[in-house]
């Protein structure tokens, strides 16, 4: 049997039979030397030194074992309650936070040499990563000159039967090594996420340059959003990435003649909505890994596209789900935090959510400017006047529902 | 028009002269930034397409460079690095564009004549979609060379979308393009483009002006998917 033995457990037994043994011993001793006196002194005298010796002396005895296990037990409990913190955190260590080191501070002295061994093995895995990393990245640099070379050359033969397909296989191509990029990027910036972004702006500046992909895809194109800005949580360039692939998705999926739509929510989603055939229930929780394809996907597709959507969506503290579209097909919702412009930085994104899901404003917002277009689409949750930051939300059926 | 193509891979730089050349523009090339320089100096260019990194060093001293000097020519850089860090840098020293590589020649292109665009600069240029063909020095249009006649408003979203060279133009951006300051209707771009793409449509036209809901409107030749 290999049970897993508790060194406290195996110190406490230890310590209990070793004092008990020792006590053992005396008591022993004295019973024998005793009774060697015994012979010398009257037997009264003798019964009464030894009922004092019980009375005065023996009953500390086992307090005393008592309290030199209690505190044992107590020290050994202290001096591993950092080993329990240190296992929690190296437990939390992962490929994308491998910059942390386990704390050699509160460790007990005889422990820190096993903390500085997983510290430098730490530092061993990070440097693996990063050369990985890096080679993807330089790998994908370098294929870019070769590729524009091939791109340039095909553009400069002009159109036939023979050059149009292989234009096609350029641009696939081009398509991976951005995503290799986006990847090796997203790896190694995971914990340096910072900034907000109006998603309907990024959003309509992203779809239209793959306004040629839809007609190359004999598919449409529609976007629907607020007229005032979505302001989300999340680096622009990174929720543009995640907006490019997930539609760029959508169109690969869809058949030729229907419509992607995709919808921003004044509440921070966006929504990506094909007719294609719809993502299999048993797919789902694969889709967003690295290199994954479905075995009936079109061909064309590199399996990066959803992993990237989804790991800048959880850098952004966004949620992805997939659902079926309404009329068929995949619908792919991003729900992002929503918050206001740094001039309102006090306001809470669920105070926010609740605002907004109050209802809109009656009238169209007029687009001067992101602070006042976003106070006037405030306003119907809003005291009418004097309201900042830190307003609470008016009660139920004010009268300024009435705007 | 005068453009001068800097490019160390010297296939890259005919290739990109060459596509130039064929859109109505003069163009010179080197690979160096030494020889750049020395060109500049001495010739009248009008615009300057640079790859970022040259054998000789970073085009970004040229170009902060020549904007210290006052020197306003358009700048387009094209790099192999398309990192939000290296696209700032790139415009804060005063790069007017930023092209990312690979790119299609197309696009390209576009961006030069965007960047050259001045008043007048489109004149003695017929644009080609499919066989519909746009003099811009006349302002007319023809299908596979018969005349078509469109009024003017049409005419002028029309020559709007071939400008954009295949790209989506949003309808604000057709409202001020094609109405100027006045406030037109609300559906007068729509009435516009629906008619514009029977008128299209009747006459034989390969083009084709596909709508994006919520986007804007495209030219495309509908024979070579683009």
């Amino acid at each position: 049997m290999t049970a897993e033995r508790s060194l406290e457990a195996t110190l406490l037994v230890r310590l209990g039979l070793l004092l008990t043994a020792a006590f053992s011993a005396v008591a022993l001793w004295l019973w024998g030397h005793l009774g060697h006196i015994g012979s010398a002194y009257p037997q009264p005298i003798v019964h009464q030194v030894m009922a004092e010796f019980f009375t005065d002396v023996a009953w500390t005895v086992p307090i005393v074992l008592l309290i030199t296990l209690g505190v044992a037990a107590f020290t050994l409990r202290r001096s591993l309650l950092p080993v329990r913190e240190i296992s929690a955190r190296a437990g939390n260590i992962s490929p994308q936070s491998l910059h942390q080191r386990l704390p050699e501070q509160p460790v007990p002295k005889e422990l820190v040499p096993l903390v500085r061994a997983m510290n430098e093995m730490l530092d061993r895995i990070e440097a693996g990563f990063e050369l990985q990393r890096r080679f993807t990245a330089n790998a994908a640099h370098e294929l870019r000159t070769p590729l524009q070379l091939l791109s340039a050359g095909l553009d400069a033969l002009g159109s036939n039967e023979s050059i149009d397909p292989l234009r096609g296989d350029v641009r696939r191509m081009c398509r991976l090594v951005a995503q290799l990029l986006s990847v090796a990027r997203l790896d190694a910036r995971m914990h340096a996420l910072s900034g907000t972004a109006d998603l309907g702006q990024v959003v309509a500046a992203t779809l239209a340059p793959l306004a040629p992909l839809a007609v190359r895809h004999g598919a449409s194109l529609a976007l629907e959003r607020p007229r005032a800005p979505v302001i989300v949580r999340g680096d622009a360039d990174l929720v543009a990435e995640l907006a490019r692939n997930l539609v760029e998705n959508a169109l690969a999926s869809t058949r030729p003649g229907t419509e992607v739509s995709v919808v921003v929510g004044a509440g921070g989603r966006l929504d990506v909505a094909d007719r294609g055939p719809g993502i299999a229930r048993g797919h789902r929780e694969h889709v967003f890994e690295r290199f994954w394809r479905a075995p009936d996907a079109p061909p064309g597709g590199s399996g990066l596209g959803l992993a990237i959507v989804k790991e800048i969506a959880d850098a952004c503290g966004a949620t992805v789900t997939i659902t079926d579209a309404p009329g068929g097909g995949a619908m792919l919702a991003v729900a992002f935090e929503p918050c206001l412009p740094s001039a309102f930085p006090e306001f809470r994104a669920s105070e926010i959510s609740a605002i907004l899901k109050r209802g809109r404003p009656g009238g169209p917002p007029k687009p001067s400017g992101k602070a006042p277009v976003r106070a006037h689409a405030l306003r119907p949750g809003m005291q009418e006047e004097g309201w900042c930051a830190t307003t609470h939300s008016p009660p139920r059926g004010s009268p300024q529902r009435k705007l | 028009m005068r453009i001068l193509v800097v490019e160390d891979e010297a296939r890259l730089a005919r290739l990109l002269a060459d596509a130039l050349v064929k859109a109505g523009f003069a163009a010179d090339t080197c690979g160096r930034l030494g020889d750049a320089a020395a060109l500049l100096g001495s010739e009248a260019i009008d615009a300057l397409v640079a790859d970022r990194i040259l054998p000789d060093g970073d085009v970004l001293h040229l170009v902060s460079r020549l904007r210290g000097e006052g020197q306003d020519l358009p700048i387009l850089l094209l790099t192999a690095r398309d990192s939000v860090e290296d696209r700032v840098a790139g415009l804060e020293a005063g790069a007017d564009d930023y092209l990312v590589k690979p790119f299609a020649v197309p696009e390209l292109v576009a961006r030069v004549r965007a960047l050259v665009r001045r008043p007048g600069s489109v004149f003695g240029r017929v644009d080609t979609i499919g066989n519909l063909a746009f003099d811009f020095a006349a302002r007319a249009a023809s299908v596979g060379n018969r005349p078509l006649a469109l009024p003017r408003h049409e005419l002028a979203v029309l020559e709007q979308l071939v400008l954009a060279g295949g790209r989506v133009v949003t309808k604000e951006m057709l409202i001020a393009k094609v109405y100027g300051l006045d406030e037109p209707e609300s559906n007068a771009i729509p009435v516009h483009i629906h008619h514009l793409r029977h008128r299209l449509g009747d006459a034989g036209s390969t083009a084709h002006i596909h709508t994006f809901r919520g986007l804007g409107y495209m030219l495309a030749d509908q024979e070579k998917r683009p």
